[in-house]
């Protein structure tokens, strides 16, 4: 898989254990979503436009293949940013609505268009993008044991945290 | 009953640590905290290696850090460096386009 070569002086070491973590949670994803998993993510074709300044690329390097890959965007979700492809299922902090209902968020950051190669920035956020997604279910993570104690003090504590969650399937991004 | 609890959560450790119910319990006690530090120490180290990912993705392109943060700050773009760093290792193309914003922003007096 092509990635960018990020050879910064303290780049590169600090690169490789991200890598590792960025790909087991991919193919989680690509477990659940089926859509995902035949697009990998690959270099970008030249960006020729965003919202207010000409950015000039270099072409693609030689040998490099562009697959096509989707459009995404980055949206404000659960108190973070999260980059949304659409067909993606992603985990966020409990909504207030229906499995199977549909939400729009609105709130998105940045909006990448593959075809038109269009890249928008919002400042902070995209005039009139949103985001539609429908919900998967609602469910809780996995148990974290919140356990504290003073040694030879005769205290301690244990406690069981389950987050509740909402499973999202992002349907449309639109602009 | 305890002790099975207790034991299965002293797996994988050395020794009689992960046999021996009274030496399992200490070690398993440190464990648990452990974890409680380190859930909050996650997000500290998370956020330095984005960082320094960023920070190396920048300098490629012949802008440092500091001054990327800051002319991204003032533009009003509001992309955490969670991000950031993701953009600059899995969309080169849209970082680099981030990039030129900045210059573009800072004139063309370049870096520093």
């Amino acid at each position: 898989m092509m990635r960018a070569k990020l050879t910064g002086k303290s780049g590169m070491a600090a690169v490789a254990p991200a890598r590792a973590r960025q790909a087991t949670a991919r193919a989680a994803v690509h477990a659940l979503c089926p859509a995902r998993a035949v697009s990998a993510r690959r270099p970008e074709r030249s960006v020729r436009s965003y919202s207010a300044a000409q950015a000039e690329v270099p072409p693609l390097e030689e040998g490099s293949v562009a697959y096509e890959k989707q459009d995404y965007a980055v949206v404000e979700l659960g108190g973070s940013q999260v980059i949304v492809e659409v067909g993606g299922v992603y985990d966020t902090n409990r909504l207030d609505a229906e499995p199977g209902s549909t939400i729009k968020l609105n709130r998105v950051l940045l909006v990448k268009n593959q075809e038109s190669n269009d890249l928008r920035l919002g400042k902070p956020y995209v005039e009139n993008a949103t985001v539609e997604a429908e919900i998967v279910q609602h469910k809780k993570a996995k148990k974290v044991v919140v356990f504290k104690m003073q040694p030879k003090k005769h205290t301690r504590s244990k406690v069981g945290h389950r987050q509740h969650q909402t499973t999202i399937k992002v349907t449309k991004i639109s602009v | 009953m305890r002790k099975e609890k207790i034991l299965r959560l002293a797996k994988g450790f050395r020794g009689r640590a992960k046999n021996c119910f009274r030496i399992a319990i200490n070690r398993v006690e440190k464990a648990l905290q452990y974890q409680y530090r380190d859930r909050k120490a996650k997000k500290r180290e998370a956020r330095k290696l984005w960082i320094q990912q960023i920070n190396a993705a920048t300098r490629q392109h012949g802008v440092i850090y500091s001054q990327f943060m800051h002319t991204l700050a003032k533009d009003n773009i509001k992309l955490d460096r969670k991000t950031l760093s993701d953009l600059a290792i899995n969309e080169p193309h849209s970082f680099k386009a981030l990039v030129d914003r900045v210059k573009f922003m800072r004139g063309p007096n370049g870096i520093e």
